[in-house]
């Protein structure tokens, strides 16, 4: 893991994040878009360690920022943590093709919302909010099916190599 | 000094952390207005987690319970329902021919929907890359006319719709925040019966607009499918623009007023162009 690569990722990361914003809203179910950036993002971090992960996530997290209704800030701290907390992983999980994709966007989409919900209350003050409404349990279920799938485009594209024997933990 | 230093290198990776975090908390704060963090609103919103986990745990066991006596009574219900039903069906039909029908006469006397308004079109080319909040990017910014605060309307289906505020303007783009934002609230009436309320959003365009503070002795004259328009109070948006129509109404024994269900007139996921009024601006 070097330089080049964490620039690629965030780069990688922050042209998505732009297409999210157009072409991919067109992918949502229910009125819910995937959050594909973030699916991306665990990835990339568990595969890039917490210290470079936390970087790629502050700083798409703040472009994610500039362009929504979002505080500067609020996108920027969920994706920093997540990244952060997803990179402890690094090299400690043996990932297979489904299942440790699905757990780990699972738990990182549920993490992501509790975030959302805790900064909204905090500094947004929005009464009468749901934590466990329609939107969590609709965004999980549609990062759930889209895990495998976009580990597996990951990987074929050698974008990340998760199962090979890396030394020197960037974490 | 030199001991911070030396601390920050062997925990590079949490100082990070704790920096950018602390970065994040700022920037949050001063563009919210929240300077400092209140520990009593923090600590309740992640009680209320908790609290709104088990309430819902006990809703689902409790309602589950309910439901099995509530099914005798749907079904009778349902029997005199469906009756109705078909009157209304009947009833809606005749209605959106008659609208249409005034809505291409208008269009032949050369009527405008709004006369006093400038329009600038604009088209949407993009929304929120999550899900949290609402935003809608159009292709129109300062360069174009744009200032903060203008009301932004579509026309579909024969209705000139309202569809939010301009909240943000760049030179070429634009941030609007759409009536189903949670945080949108709009100043609203029913055309027909002329009550007054206040229209918030509910933070997803798939799910129906709430109409509050609507006099309770309202109740017996609000039908299902009422139009309801933008009243034009406190001029936050321009007065008679369609905001939707009622669905359902909630009147609570114990609250003082009613709360209606409105379903927007505009379809929001189908929303390709808008047009902005250049009344509203605020100057910035």
């Amino acid at each position: 893991m070097n330089r080049r690569s964490f620039i690629f990722h965030t780069l990688l990361l922050a042209v998505l994040m732009v297409l999210q914003s157009t072409f991919f809203r067109h992918l949502s179910l229910g009125g819910i878009a995937p959050d594909i950036v973030f699916v991306l993002l665990i990835f990339s971090s568990v595969y890039q360690g917490s210290f470079k992960a936390e970087g790629t996530g502050f700083i798409v997290g703040i472009l994610s920022d500039l362009i929504s209704l979002a505080p500067p800030g609020f996108n920027a701290f969920i994706f920093t943590l997540s990244a952060f907390i997803a990179g402890l992983f690094k090299g400690t999980v043996f990932f297979d093709p489904v299942l440790m994709p699905v757990i780990f966007v699972g738990v990182g989409t549920f993490f992501k919302n509790m975030l959302s919900f805790l900064l909204k209350s905090v500094f947004l003050g929005n009464q009468g909010m749901s934590f466990f409404d329609r939107t969590l349990w609709l965004e999980m279920g549609i990062h759930i099916i889209l895990a495998p799938l976009l580990f597996g485009l990951l990987k074929a594209f050698k974008i990340i190599r998760m199962n090979e024997r890396e030394t020197g933990y960037g974490g | 000094m030199i001991r911070i230093s030396s601390f920050i290198k062997k925990h590079k990776k949490w100082s990070l952390l704790f920096s950018l975090l602390l970065l994040s908390i700022l920037l949050m704060s001063f563009s919210t207005h929240t300077v400092v963090l209140k520990p009593k609103q923090f600590g309740f919103s992640v009680v209320s987690i908790f609290q709104s986990g088990v309430s819902a745990v006990g809703s689902f066991i409790s309602d589950t319970v309910n439901s099995v006596g509530e099914l005798r009574q749907l079904k009778r219900e349902y029997n005199d329902l469906q009756s109705k039903m078909t009157q209304y069906q009947e009833l809606e039909r005749d209605y959106l021919q008659i609208s249409k029908e005034n809505a291409k006469l208008r269009e032949q006397l050369g009527f405008s929907p709004s006369p006093s308004f400038e329009r600038i079109p604009a088209e949407i080319i993009a929304k929120d890359p999550g899900n949290e909040f609402s935003t809608i990017v159009i292709n129109k910014g300062r360069r174009h006319g744009i200032r903060r605060d203008m009301t932004v309307i579509a026309f579909q289906d024969g209705f000139q719709g309202l569809i939010g505020k301009v909240i943000e303007t760049g030179a070429v783009t634009s941030i609007v925040r759409p009536l189903y934002d949670e945080s949108s609230y709009v100043a609203a009436r029913l055309q027909d019966t002329g009550y007054e309320g206040l229209i918030r959003g509910r933070g997803n365009q798939n799910t129906n607009l709430i109409m509050e503070y609507v006099k309770k002795r309202a109740k017996e004259e609000i039908q299902y499918g009422d139009l309801v328009i933008s009243s034009g109070m406190q001029s936050m948006y321009p007065k008679g623009i369609y905001i939707g129509r009622v669905r359902a109404m909630n009147a609570k024994e114990w609250e003082s007023s009613l709360e209606l269900e409105v379903e927007p007139v505009m379809d929001f996921s189908r929303l390709e162009y808008v047009y902005v009024l250049l009344e509203g601006d605020s100057s910035e």
